[in-house]
């Protein structure tokens, strides 16, 4: 990295002595870094911060959207935690959903993303197929057609009453089941991890692969020792980002269960509950606290998963 | 007896995807039903294959809401579509480049803010947003939905695009150094080349969250002729009321098409990858 | 360094984009700008004034609401009318949204929950135009004074609505069963179901709609009690309890579904009904969304009055007005706003173009003219609605912050019925989540 930042200072070699003022200095070091990033300085000060600064303003008070605001200091947080048990349950739910889609689906992406890396013929259809359901996304749809799934007699129910003879129960309607539907949704909706490992496992130059079997490697340690350390950055990627999604999941509980997070509470995400706490309920003010929380909530497992990087992520520029 | 082994191994892959793949599809398959049911069957029938078909779910959506047909909402979907693919794709390739290839003070911190923008719910930030884009004047009309794309406020695809530049080796960009290129023409002639995977994964997820994209539609834009086709299939749905069901439906399987498309044509991108073809060492 | 060049010039013209964007008003009409204008002066006649108007509601609903724009903007070329139309999904958020923002529309359509927007100031007291403007002369007094809180006039109703019990006429046909009879108690009608599920073949009587928030207060109105009066709370625990409890007993013997393949399945439209879907012979529902079920079955519906109870002091049955046209605080053009709102509620042309889309009109006189049109369906519906209207006692206000309430009780039904509770437990849960939102509107 350094020697960019050397050369260029070769180039403009006049500049470069000892005694020139530090901002000019710093300039030269960090123009051509801070050019690229313009467009995103412009977005983040003039687009996000604001919008982000009033919310954790707003979070001291209790705006209700329609009439101005009253600082109420900390009461906000302090009811979430000690006076709404719903909150609570919403924060249940939420990280239940998290600990259990994130694997599953990146799991399922991974494998199906090695298994259609290559080798088989119609790879291009089948491809398409398993993304179907990704395209689908938050269509109005999906609630009637998860009911047709995983209700009562649904499809998923007759296949196993047709072939194993088990009669499961309701999975939508069901609140110890309602929560692991919409898991299988998300999973269903693995193509974009999916699409995502395959456009990294592309970029795995095929030579490893060939030294590697010149030494005598076979799959299974190719797959080791090759496919997981150079795709390992883009299994970090994968991990924060869904992880962060699903903390924040909140289509598929608000489509399936009409916006209402039941039975009883059983899908009440997170930011669904914020959602109807904020504009259905007019506690705008309270919403924003619940923002915030989740924004710590998700800043420390985000920071978590970094440091733990250190140890399984390798980066083809070196670096950790 | 080698190749039949081999050859039953094969077929039971096959047949294991073909399974999964049935799952897969069973929700087109049923939209795709369900639309051309007459609207008296679509929740009263509950077998898939229709006992009755009708095109008049087309029709009758096609024809869309007072005159104003749905191709003027397609149209409108792929005007923003095209216009945010083309901000994504620069605007967070130069975020990433910077922070993936360069060196510079204060880059962690940068990061760590550009993470953290994408950590708040949406939800707490839009009227803050509305009021800032009312401020501008820009309401009812595109830019708050497009012009915010070239400004990398996706920080996903910053993300994104960095794994995959710091993925790549990095004697290639000390070779490019010795022929004498600068960062921009290292940014230019060779990451981006050889992170057109990315690229392309960044311009594919930005066409289908834009054109999935609801809330953000819908508080924008309030005049119909400005309406896309998130806002049209919406315009359907009455649940207080008498929703047009056939019509949803019919629409929403057309809605499916564009996508498809995108998808089926740039997955060659993901098949044949530059890295193989491109730069060895 | 000509590369650096070129990219400066690339982020040059980026930067220009954003800064052009962000001086030019974008090429967007000049609806906002306009109104704003002469706003301080006294509006003649023949000055040019545009309004904003919003909506929700679905395809019939938008194409004639249009066509009513068109024929008033030719009745009054001085004042154009910008429309603003959705479904019902995310309409509140996007109308939130806007009045907080500060830019409302003139013209807003809401539904019962218009008080919470009168507690946070957000519409403007129609009173002075109300037989200047707009004429109430054939409304219904109910209808009108359902508009109004605090002695101020804040909506006029498009449309009332009644609940009715709605039954699959071909599916009790086929089972070999007797017509509902009129006036049939809560003990006739729990009788009726037991005998219906021997012949229905594995089908069930009744929708469990243990959480309907009306037709619990349905039930609170028989007793003379409500969910809200004088600005409190006015039933208890113990009404509660004895609701639920009947629904329980309506589990046991087997006449309404079990929770688990009910609790999904909420009545409130066609897509997730049971009575749609031929599972069920009875649900409740209210008369503006009857043809939307009926359109979405091939059975025949038929309508039919609500259990009477054995004891009962007063009907429970009352006439919902719904879905009221409001005017913002905000609007430069009130008076302009409020020839609109008369135009769709008295003008003879343009009733007749909306039809009961927004529910059954206020005004006697479109009633009469409406009653003969329509479908078969149509025509059920006001027969009923007349019937209902002959016994229906007067309404109460409308709990505030329903929504809220709402799913509490929702919790709280489901809880009894997936035996997490005992219906004692819930009742308390109910009371208490009204005394909460009672209590949040003060």
């Amino acid at each position: 990295m350094n020697q960019i930042v050397a050369k260029q200072k070769n180039r403009t070699g006049h500049h470069d002595r000892s005694g020139i003022h530090p901002i000019v200095k710093w300039w030269k070091r960090n123009s051509t870094a801070y050019l690229f990033l313009l467009p995103w300085f412009l977005g983040f000060f003039a687009l996000t911060l604001i919008p982000m600064i009033s919310s954790l303003y707003l979070s001291f008070t209790d705006f209700n959207l329609l009439t101005p605001s009253n600082w109420v200091g900390l009461d906000n947080y302090d009811k979430m935690f000690n006076h709404d048990p719903r909150y609570l349950k919403s924060l249940q739910v939420t990280f239940l959903y998290v600990f259990s889609s994130v694997p599953l689906k990146l799991g399922f992406a991974l494998l199906v993303a090695m298994l259609m890396n290559k080798g088989i013929k119609g790879l291009g259809i089948y491809r398409t197929i398993y993304y179907i359901p990704t395209l689908l996304g938050g269509s109005v749809a999906i609630s009637v057609l998860w009911r047709k799934m995983f209700g009562g007699g649904g499809v998923i129910n007759s296949f196993l009453l047709d072939t194993f003879g088990i009669h499961a129960p309701d999975w939508v309607s069901n609140p110890k089941y309602a929560l692991s539907s919409l898991v299988a949704l998300s999973v269903w909706q693995f193509g974009s991890s999916m699409i995502i490992f395959l456009a990294g496992l592309k970029q795995i130059p095929q030579d490893y692969y060939e030294a590697s079997q010149i030494d005598g490697a076979g799959k299974f340690r190719q797959f080791l020792n090759i496919t997981i350390p150079t795709l390992s950055p883009v299994v970090l990627f994968n991990v924060i980002m869904q992880m962060i999604s699903s903390f924040q999941a909140f289509t598929p509980a608000f489509i399936v269960s009409g916006g209402k997070g039941g039975p009883l509470d059983s899908t009440m995400f997170y930011t669904l509950y914020l959602y109807l706490k904020g504009f259905s309920f007019f506690e705008m003010g309270y919403a924003s606290a619940m923002a915030w929380v989740l924004l710590v909530i998700i800043g420390i497992f985000t920071a978590l998963i970094f440091a733990s990087s250190k140890r399984w992520v390798t980066y083809g520029d070196g670096g950790e | 007896m080698v190749s039949t082994i081999k050859n039953y191994r094969i077929l039971l892959k096959h047949l294991l995807i073909i399974f999964f793949g049935a799952l897969m599809l069973y929700p087109v398959i049923w939209m795709i039903m369900s639309s051309l049911k007459p609207s008296q069957l679509i929740f009263s029938d509950l077998s898939l294959w229709p006992s009755q078909f009708t095109l008049s779910n087309f029709a009758d959506g096609w024809k869309g809401i007072a005159g104003r047909g749905f191709g003027i909402y397609f149209w409108n979907s792929l005007i923003i579509c095209a216009f945010v693919i083309v901000g994504n794709v620069i605007s967070c390739s130069m975020a990433a480049f910077a922070f993936g290839r360069l060196d510079f003070s204060l880059k962690r911190l940068w990061f760590a803010l550009m993470l953290v923008t994408i950590m708040l719910p949406q939800h707490v930030r839009t009227i803050p947003q509305y009021i800032m884009f009312k401020g501008m004047d820009w309401l009812d009309s595109f830019l708050p939905l497009i012009s915010p794309k070239f400004l990398a406020t996706e920080a996903f695809f910053i993300f994104l695009l960095v794994q995959f530049i710091r993925g790549l080796p990095k004697e290639l960009d000390e070779s490019a150094r010795i022929d004498g290129c600068g960062p921009v023409q290292i940014y230019l002639r060779m990451i981006m080349p050889l992170a057109l995977p990315a690229l392309v994964t960044t311009a594919l997820f930005s066409f289908m969250w834009t054109w999935d994209d609801f809330f953000s539609q819908l508080l924008y834009l309030n005049n119909s002729a400005k309406y896309t086709v998130q806002l049209g299939l919406r315009l359907f749905m009455d649940s207080t009321g008498e929703s047009a069901w056939g019509p949803m439906f019919a629409m929403s399987v057309l809605s499916l098409v564009p996508s498809l498309i995108l998808f089926f044509s740039m997955q060659k991108y993901f098949v044949e990858g530059i890295a193989t073809t491109g730069i060895k060492g | 360094m000509k590369l650096q060049k070129k990219m400066l010039t690339v982020l040059l013209i980026l930067m220009m984009f954003v800064v052009a964007a962000c001086s030019g008003n974008g090429g967007n009409d000049g609806a906002n700008s306009s109104s704003s204008s002469n706003s301080n002066k006294k509006n003649s006649s023949n000055e040019n004034v545009s309004l904003r108007i919003m909506w929700w509601g679905s395809q019939a609903r938008h194409d004639a609401t249009l066509k009513v724009i068109e024929l008033f903007e030719k009745k009054y070329p001085n004042i154009k009318i910008s429309p603003e139309y959705m479904g019902n999904d995310g309409y509140f958020d996007k109308l939130a949204t806007q009045i907080a923002g500060g830019n409302p529309p003139d013209l807003m359509q809401l539904g019962n929950n218009y008080p919470d927007y009168v507690s946070k100031e957000a519409l403007l007291d129609l009173s002075p135009y109300v037989g200047q403007e707009i004429s109430i002369e054939n409304f219904d007094q109910n209808v009108v004074e359902a508009g109004a809180m605090n002695d101020k006039q804040y909506g006029i109703s498009l449309g009332s609505n009644v609940l009715g019990l709605v039954y699959n006429k071909t599916l009790m046909e086929q089972a070999g069963l007797e017509p509902l009879k009129e006036n049939m108690t809560w003990e006739d009608l729990e009788a009726y179901g037991k005998d219906a599920v021997t012949k229905l073949d594995g089908k069930f009587a009744f929708a469990d709609q243990s959480f309907f928030t009306h037709y619990l207060n349905y039930f609170l109105r028989q007793q003379d009690k409500t969910f809200y009066r004088d600005e409190a709370v006015a039933f208890n625990q113990e009404d509660v309890e004895k609701w639920f409890d009947m629904w329980s007993n309506f589990r046991a013997a087997g006449i309404v579904p079990s929770s688990e393949a009910s609790a999904s399945m909420s009545e409130t439209s066609p897509d997730v009904s049971l009575l749609v879907q031929g599972k069920v012979l009875m649900s409740l529902v209210w008369s503006n969304q009857m043809s939307g079920f009926q359109s979405a079955m091939q059975d025949e519906l038929g309508v039919s009055l609500l259990p009477t109870a054995k004891d009962e002091k007063r009907s429970g049955l009352w006439i919902q007005p719904s879905q009221f046209m409001t005017i913002s605080k905000e609007s430069k053009h009130p008076k302009e706003a409020a020839l609109f709102i008369n135009f769709m509620v008295n003008d003879l042309e343009a009733t007749k173009i909306l039809g009961n889309d927004r529910g059954i009109p206020g005004s006697e006189e479109v009633r009469n003219m409406l009653s003969g049109d329509g479908s078969d369906m149509d025509k059920k519906i006001y027969e009923y609605f007349n019937t209902a209207a002959g016994v229906a006692s007067s309404m109460d206000r409308e709990l505030p912050n329903i929504g809220e309430f709402d799913g509490q009780l929702n919790n709280a039904a489901m809880s009894v019925g997936f035996d997490a509770k005992s219906s004692a437990e819930a009742a308390v849960d109910v009371v208490t989540a009204a005394e909460a939102a009672v209590a949040k509107s003060k």
